[in-house]
C-alpha cells in the first residue's frame, strides 16, 4: 500500500513535467532554439486556466484557453526574433520578464477582486467539491462524499487519485500522438529540417521564419497545458509558481536521453517523457532514506552528471589509455 | 550533447545494458525505502513539517512550534518530526507535500505556499488528519479556512497579521511629547502586493479616524522605490512614514533610509526584518511565539482529540509582540525616540 502511494506521488507529480519537459524538448532540441520562455508560458497557462476555473468557466475550456495563451507566448517569442532580430535567448528572456506582469493582471480579472486589477494569488482549495460551480478536469470525474464531522466534502479514498493520474496520462498521452504525427508531416519534417540546417531549410523553399514561430508557439502551447494541469491540481496559483520548473524540464531531457536513448523519434519522445518522472523518483526515494531536503539539489546534480558522464567516462577511459601508449611512443622517440 | 559519433555508436550496442542496470538500482533502492519506510519507531504520532525554503523568520516558527508541543508534554521521545524543506522549488514543495501527507499522521505548514500544497495534497487523497498552518498573513484569501472564526474542516492554525492599530498608536506616542505639531503620516507601498494593499488600507483608516492626514504613494516595482520614497520624503509637514509588510520595499529598504536622511521623518515598519534596514522603531510579531502558540494549538488537537476546525484561527495580540528599535538609524537620520518609547523598546543594534 505504501509502495503504491509512493508510485501515485511520483506520478501525479512527474505527469505535468512530462508535457513541460515536452515542450522544452521540441524548441530546445528539435529546433536549436534555447527558449527561456518555458517558465513564463508555464505560469501563465497556470495563471490563464486557475482564475477562469474560479471564475467557474468550464475547466475544459480553461485549459484550451491555457493552451492559446501558452502558443500567444510562444509566438511572440518567435516574432521577437525572427522579423525583430532579437537573439533568441533575449528574445525569451522578454517574454518571460513580461509574463510576470501579464499573469498579475490575468489573475486581476478573478471575480470579487474590484479594488485593484492585479491579483497576486488566486486559490480556490474551499471551493472545489459536489455541485459547486467551481470544478477542475479532475474533480468533474472523482467521486465525493459528504463528511459530517468535519462539515465539509472529501474525495472517496483511493478513487480521487486514481481517476486524476488517469486522466493526466490521458492528457499526456494525447499530447503526445498529436506531436508524434504532427512533427511526421510535411510540415512537421520542414520545422526539423529548419532546426538541423536553417539555410538548407531555406534553399528547399522552407520558410525557415514562419516554421520557427509555428515550434515555439506549438512548445510554448505544451507548456502552458503542463501549468493547467499544474494549477488543477494545486488549486492554487501565485507569481512564484513555476519557480524552477525550467531547470527540472531541462535536466528531463538530458537524463531521458542519457538513460532511455534516442534512437527513433518515438523512442527520444518517450523518453523525454520518462526523464520528467525521474527526477521525482530520485528526490522522493532519497529523501524518504533520510537525506536532508536541503541536500537534495546537490544530489540531483550528481546523480545527472553521472548519468550523462557513464556512456563518455567509459569511451573516453579507452581512448585515454590509447592516447597515454602513443604519447608514450612519441616521448620516447 | 555527446557531440561525439562515438558516444552514440556506443548506445546502440550497450544502451540496453545500461537501462536495465539503472532500472534494478532504481527498484533496488525504491523497496529499501519502502522497506526502511515500513518500520514504525513506536513514537505517538509523526508530525510532517513542510518549510517552502530557507528563512530566518520561518525557521523560527518551526522551532517555536518544537517548543510549544514540548511545553505540553509533547517532546521528541513521543513525538517524531519530519521536517522536509522545498528550497524554493515550487515543483519540490508540492511533491514533498504529497509524500508527507501520505506518510504523517499530522502535518504543520510554514508560510502561505507550503500550507496549501499540504491542503490541497490531503483534499486530493480524501484525508482528515489535522493540518495546522503558521505564519501566513491571510489563510482565508489562501483559500485554508473558510473563516477565522473557523468551525469546519481538518484545518486551522496561526497568522502572522500584525498588529497594525497598536504599530499606528506606537507612531503616536513617539510624538506625544513633542513641540512639533503631529498631523501628517505618509504611507509608501507596492501596488500588486495584496497583503500590503489591505494593510496600507487599514491603516488609512486607523489614522484619520484620529484626524491625522494621510498621504498614500505607491511603487510599481524594485526600480522605483527610491524615487517613491523621494516624493513622500519632500511632501511639506510630514511627520512619520508607515510602511506596510510589503516584499518588494522589503528588498529595496536601503532606498528609503536614503530619501529621510537629515529630514528627521520618524519611519514606522509592519515588521522587525524591515525596521532594521530602514525603520526607527516598531511593534513586531516574534515568529518563534507564534510558532509556540501553533505547537500548544497542535498539543491541545493531540491531547483532547479536537477537530481542528473547532479551534478558531490565532493571531498575535499586541501585548505577545516586541517593541524593537534601532539606534543606529535613529543616529543616521536625526530622529530621537522619546525616553517612554526607547525604554520598552530591545535595541537590535
Amino acid at each position: 500500500m505504501d509502495f503504491l502511494e509512493i508510485v501515485i506521488n511520483i506520478l501525479s507529480s512527474g505527469l505535468p513535467c512530462c508535457l513541460l519537459a515536452l515542450g522544452i524538448f521540441l524548441t530546445y532540441r528539435l529546433l536549436d532554439f534555447a527558449d527561456l520562455t518555458a517558465e513564463g508560458s508555464f505560469l501563465l497557462g497556470a495563471a490563464t486556466s486557475g482564475v477562469m476555473i474560479y471564475n467557474g468557466v468550464n475547466p475544459f475550456i480553461a485549459t484550451f484557453t491555457s493552451i492559446i495563451v501558452g502558443a500567444l507566448c510562444g509566438v511572440l517569442t518567435g516574432v521577437l526574433n525572427r522579423y525583430l532580430k532579437i537573439p533568441k535567448l533575449l528574445s525569451g528572456i522578454i517574454t518571460l520578464t513580461a509574463s510576470a506582469s501579464i499573469a498579475l493582471i490575468i489573475m486581476g480579472t478573478a471575480k470579487g477582486n474590484t479594488e485593484s486589477i492585479f491579483k497576486s494569488q488566486i486559490s480556490f482549495g474551499n471551493e472545489v467539491f459536489k455541485g459547486s460551480p467551481i470544478q477542475t478536469i479532475y474533480s468533474l470525474f472523482t467521486p465525493y462524499s459528504y463528511n459530517a464531522d468535519y462539515g465539509i466534502w472529501q474525495v472517496v479514498a483511493p478513487w480521487g487519485e486514481l481517476i486524476k493520474l488517469l486522466i493526466m496520462f490521458i492528457v499526456v498521452a494525447i499530447a503526445m500522438v498529436l506531436i508524434y504525427f504532427f512533427f511526421g508531416t510535411e510540415y512537421g519534417m520542414a520545422i526539423r529540417a529548419t532546426g538541423m540546417s536553417e539555410k538548407m531549410a531555406r534553399a528547399q523553399g522552407i520558410n525557415t521564419d514562419v516554421a520557427t514561430i509555428v515550434c515555439v508557439a506549438i512548445s510554448n502551447a505544451v507548456i502552458a497545458l503542463a501549468g493547467s494541469l499544474y494549477v488543477q491540481e494545486a488549486k492554487s496559483v501565485s507569481t512564484i509558481t513555476a519557480s524552477g520548473y525550467l531547470v527540472i524540464g531541462l535536466a528531463s531531457i538530458l537524463v531521458g536521453e542519457a538513460i532511455f536513448g534516442k534512437r527513433t523519434f518515438k523512442n527520444w519522445l518517450i523518453s523525454v517523457a520518462l526523464g520528467s518522472i525521474v527526477y521525482f523518483v530520485i528526490v522522493t526515494i532519497a529523501v524518504r532514506l533520510g537525506l536532508p531536503t536541503e541536500l537534495k539539489s546537490l544530489l540531483y546534480a550528481i546523480l545527472i552528471t553521472i548519468a550523462l558522464c557513464i556512456p563518455l567516462m567509459k569511451m573516453g577511459f579507452k581512448k585515454l589509455f590509447k592516447k597515454n601508449k602513443n604519447n608514450k611512443e612519441v616521448s620516447k622517440c | 550533447m555527446f557531440g561525439a559519433g562515438s558516444a552514440k555508436l556506443f548506445y546502440k550496442t550497450k544502451e540496453k545494458k545500461i537501462m536495465k542496470k539503472m532500472t534494478t538500482l532504481l527498484l533496488t533502492l525504491a523497496f529499501t525505502a519502502v522497506g526502511l519506510t515500513g518500520c514504525k519507531k513506536g513514537k505517538d504520532v509523526k508530525i510532517g513539517i513542510l518549510q517552502p525554503v530557507e528563512h530566518e523568520a520561518l525557521g523560527a516558527a518551526y522551532e517555536g512550534f518544537k517548543e510549544g508541543l514540548k511545553k505540553q508534554g509533547y517532546d521528541e521521545d513521543k513525538v517524531e518530526f519530519v521536517y522536509r524543506n522545498g528550497g524554493g522549488k515550487e515543483a519540490d514543495i508540492t511533491s514533498f507535500a504529497k509524500d508527507l501527507v501520505s506518510t504523517c499522521d499530522m502535518y504543520l505548514g510554514i508560510g502561505t505556499g507550503a500550507s496549501q500544497a499540504l491542503k490541497s495534497a490531503a483534499d486530493e487523497k480524501g484525508k482528515t488528519n489535522p493540518l495546522l498552518f503558521t505564519a501566513v498573513t491571510d489563510p482565508v484569501e489562501a483559500g485554508l479556512v473558510a473563516s477565522l472564526e473557523n468551525g469546519k474542516g481538518f484545518v486551522t492554525g496561526t497568522s502572522d497579521m500584525q498588529p497594525l492599530e497598536a504599530q499606528i498608536e506606537l507612531i503616536e506616542e513617539c510624538f506625544e511629547d513633542s513641540e512639533k505639531d503631529f498631523d501628517k503620516v505618509g504611507i509608501i507601498y507596492t501596488s500588486s502586493e495584496v497583503n500590503s494593499v489591505a494593510q496600507a488600507d487599514a491603516a488609512e483608516k486607523a489614522l484619520k479616524a484620529k484626524d491625522i492626514e494621510v498621504v498614500r504613494k505607491t511603487c510599481t516595482g524594485p526600480s522605483d522605490v527610491s524615487s517613491t520614497a523621494m516624493a513622500l520624503a519632500s511632501v511639506d509637514g510630514l511627520d512619520a512614514i508607515y510602511v506596510p509588510t510589503d516584499n518588494n520595499i522589503a528588498a529595496n529598504t536601503d532606498a528609503i533610509k536614503t530619501a529621510i536622511r537629515g529630514s528627521g521623518i520618524l519611519v514606522v515598519t509592519g515588521e522587525e526584518g524591515m525596521m532594521k534596514g530602514c525603520g526607527h522603531v516598531t511593534l513586531s510579531i516574534n515568529y518563534r511565539d507564534l510558532g509556540i502558540v501553533t505547537g500548544e494549538m497542535a498539543a491541545d488537537i493531540l491531547k483532547n482529540d479536537l477537530i481542528p476546525g473547532s479551534l478558531a484561527v490565532k493571531t498575535m495580540t499586541a501585548a505577545q509582540c516586541d517593541y524593537v528599535m534601532s539606534s543606529k538609524n535613529c543616529a543616521d537620520t536625526n530622529v530621537t525616540l522619546p525616553a517612554s518609547v526607547i525604554e520598552k523598546c530591545k535595541n537590535l543594534d
